[in-house]
């Protein structure tokens, strides 16, 4: 069931009603959340269900299990037995194909014909999302950071809670959780928010993401003998495309979870409005990056130390990160450059320079700005090539069309493609100018009377439904 | 809450009248705009999809006018026929595509799929009766919702352009078909047909409205011939031959209905195994104005006066 489904249109508004129905009851309440989510994921394919809630058992039981036994080895054992099961699904579903080629290739380059049990399994949707929700709780609970869940719908309802199983944000146990245990009030500025957000996503997904898909893959697929120029073209609607996907499907998810009263955490902050790639990565699939800097970076030392270890530790979670996007050598690659790009401010100390909103209070970014903005795209540019490219060597013939001397003739772009950028442009002006808030048009109600406002969301809808591009699945769903 | 359901209630309720209000002055401004007045020489009107717009070229064809336009299922021709009717006060005589791929199922999809919807009914949206809107509702909800509301921003363009629908070319209108690619389809086809089972289906949906069509002609005291335009011998959907003799015995045993499946060609005068491509369309098109000329339509057997000059084309050849 797609966010931007007729289908989901009609189940968020009876999920919506029945829940604040029984607000009285919150154990009802949450029991409808759960059965809701387990609909909201069978919807894809039944037998998803069963992983889902074998991985949900076994983190529940392995929690309560750990918490309760002081004796350090059985801890130990609970703690791996969870750990295992839930890598194990998906070092299984996601990696072993990939592994197993990989490594008949290699074995092949020395002269060894070997082939081995390809398994044709299908990847359990939204698979790398719950899996790192049970891993940071089972991670929180060994630690003593947190207490074990007891209840296990409430435990349930954290990993499966329907508007972030599927394509996160990837949210923890300590922030989540207690929202789930408390009893939630109705809060009106808080469910227009929501809704505005969800407005907001829909248009970022069916509007610029679906259209720019349509010349990403165009040029993409057929990249063999296009201009320099058309192919620098395909790479920027490919990042307007991934931007307005994720962060589309992110603002859905975040708008939806304010209607049931449940804040979840915050996934994209204008990373197209980074000074440098440190900055990005703060404003990027935020919930991802801070998981890997929480359970990964900070567990190997962090920034403290030498400088190879600073080093190391930002390969490392990086080349994990790529890793985790997908079982290819391109998101290995993409992972790598990402790495390269920050490692210079990592070691100069200069990734925390800009912490702040770029060009905060004012209208128009200073120059410099401009500049630093403009570098940082254009890297970010590049980068997701790798992530696009089908292949290591597409993405490289695909970089080096680019640097050709037809980088600088006419691209091939229609009449349609022109006007699409032309609306990518005014996207970016919107978000600009509410760069400073959770989503863009988040504050729309300070500046605007309500008949503009209404006006506004009116003729958004009208945009959705006018210029919404062939429908296309979520790209972080494949992850 | 009550405050957000009754806002929400509210913004949706407003939208929907403002939505149905501007739908409203739309349909009012392009039915009044779109000028379906033909010109007061034509009497024969040739409708159907792709093989009649390519192979009648009215401009050979004295006093006629093709509005045939490709792709289009008898459920769309109906709408547009209709509203041709209504326009033109003196009577015509209506010919109407009656090919072997016309009955198959396959048809369902030209009326209701998501492409033609976008493509068709956006097209004819504005004078679109509403039985024929609650059918596409039916059977593909989501697609019909969304060329609603793509049609009303559609529309703006075409009321502020002051575009004439009707002179859209997507409304029909003789092909010029270049292309001649008929040898190597010969080729493919003859390897792709030991593997292809004939598809005796048929659309009962589309038979519904061909019989709308004569209906509606008959209403208006139009005369309304069925016609099978030339076809290349090998042209694949031949196989259900039976099932398309079947229909025709069956369904339109009322309706005069002319063969001329058989119109002497050569290969080069296809376009491909099912339209005639410019060269073919002159011949033909040509000696179907001699027919008419000639009191095809006065004849007592059409079919036989028609075979007879057939015949006599094969022989001059």
């Amino acid at each position: 069931m797609l966010f931007n489904s007729l289908r989901f249109a009609i189940f968020l508004p009876i999920v919506f009603t029945v829940y604040w129905l029984l607000n009285k009851n919150l154990k009802v309440q949450n029991f409808l959340l759960f059965i809701s989510s387990c609909y909201f994921y069978g919807s894809w394919d039944n037998r998803f269900l069963f992983i889902l809630l074998f991985s949900i058992s076994i983190d529940y039981l392995s929690g309560i299990q750990i918490e309760k036994t002081v004796n350090r080895n059985i801890r130990k054992f609970w703690f791996c037995l969870s750990l295992t099961v839930n890598l194990g699904f998906l070092g299984l579903f996601k990696y072993y194909n990939f592994f197993e080629q990989s490594f008949a290739e290699f074995l092949s380059a020395f002269g060894f014909k070997e082939s081995f049990w390809t398994l044709k399994l299908l990847l359990p949707i939204g698979i790398s999302f719950y899996t790192f929700h049970g891993l940071s709780y089972i991670i929180d609970v060994y630690k003593g950071r947190i207490k074990a869940e007891r209840n296990i719908i409430n435990y349930a309802v954290f990993v499966s809670f329907f508007p972030l199983l599927v394509a996160g944000p990837i949210e923890r146990a300590t922030h989540l959780l207690p929202q789930i245990r408390k009893k939630r009030h109705f809060d009106y500025a808080n469910a227009v928010n929501g809704m505005r957000q969800i407005l907001w996503g829909l248009f970022k997904k069916m509007v610029i993401a679906d259209n720019s898909s349509e010349y990403a893959n165009k040029i993409f697929n057929h990249s063999a003998g296009q201009s320099g120029s058309t192919l620098f073209i395909g790479a920027l609607f490919f990042t307007f495309q991934i931007y307005c996907d994720f962060s589309g499907y992110s603002d859905i998810a975040i708008g939806t979870a304010r209607l049931f009263g449940i804040e979840l955490y915050r996934n994209f902050s204008f990373p197209y409005f980074s000074r440098d790639i440190a900055e990005f990565w703060r404003r990027w699939h935020i919930s991802l990056s801070s998981w890997f800097r929480d359970y990964v970076y900070i567990p190997l030392g962090g920034s403290r130390g030498g400088n190879w270890m600073k080093i190391r530790n930002i390969f490392v979670i990086f080349l994990l990160s790529g890793f985790w996007h997908g079982a290819n050598w391109t998101f290995l690659a993409w992972g790598l450059l990402n790495a390269i790009y920050i490692m210079p401010s990592v070691l100069f100390k200069t990734n925390r320079n800009n912490l702040d909103i770029v060009a905060q209070g004012k209208y128009f970014p200073t120059i410099k700005d401009v500049f630093d903005l403009t570098l940082t795209f254009i890297l970010t540019v590049f980068a997701w090539i790798l992530f696009r490219a089908n292949n290591i060597h597409h993405a490289l013939s695909y970089i080096s069309g680019i640097f050709s001397s037809s980088l600088f003739t006419k691209p091939e772009i229609s009449p349609e493609g022109i006007g699409l950028f032309s609306l990518i442009v005014l996207f970016m002006l919107i978000e600009w100018f509410g760069r400073g808030q959770q989503y863009a048009i988040a504050k729309i109600d300070l500046v605007f009377p309500k008949a503009i406002r209404w006006l506004t969301y009116f003729g958004l809808i009208i945009i959705i439904f006018y210029l919404s591009g062939k429908e296309q699945p979520f790209i972080y769903f494949q992850f | 809450m009550k405050l957000f359901i009754r806002n929400l209630m509210l913004f949706t309720i407003t939208c929907l009248i403002a939505f149905a209000v501007l739908v409203t002055i739309e349909k009012t401004i392009l039915n009044n705009m779109g000028q379906f007045k033909l010109s007061m020489g034509v009497k024969y009107i040739f409708m159907g999809h792709s093989h009649p717009q390519m192979d009648y070229n009215d401009k050979l064809i004295d006093s006629s006018v093709n509005l045939a336009s490709s792709g289009e299922a008898y459920f769309y021709t109906y709408i547009k026929l209709k509203k041709i009717l209504e326009s033109n006060s003196d009577k015509k005589i209506v010919f109407v595509e009656f090919s072997n791929n016309n009955i198959i199922s396959q048809m369902n999809k030209w009326i209701w799929n998501d492409i033609y919807i976008y493509d068709r009914y956006r097209l004819y949206w504005s004078y679109t009766p509403n039985t024929e809107r609650k059918l596409l509702y039916t059977k593909n909800p989501e697609a019909s919702i969304l060329c609603d509301i793509k049609s009303v921003v559609t529309n703006v363009y075409y009321i502020f352009s002051l575009k004439n629908i009707a002179k859209d070319e997507r409304m029909g209108g003789y092909l010029h078909l270049e292309r001649d690619k008929t040898d190597s389809l010969l080729q493919a086809s003859l390897i792709y047909a030991r593997n292809k089972r004939p598809d005796m289906s048929i659309s009962p949906v589309n038979l519904m409205y061909l019989r709308k069509i004569i209906q509606i002609c008959k209403d208006n005291g139009t005369k309304v011939i069925l016609i099978r335009s030339p076809l290349h011998p090998v042209y694949d959907e031949f196989k259900n031959e039976s099932r398309y003799e079947e229909v025709l015995n069956s369904q339109f045993n009322d309706v005069e209905f002319l063969d001329l499946k058989n119109f002497p060609m050569i290969n080069s005068d296809y376009g491909d195994l099912e339209h005639l491509n410019y060269r073919g369309a002159k011949k033909y098109s040509l000696f179907f104005n001699k027919l008419l000329k000639e009191g095809l339509l006065d004849s007592a057997d059409k079919q036989k006066f028609i075979n007879d000059q057939m015949a006599l084309e094969k022989w001059q050849n």
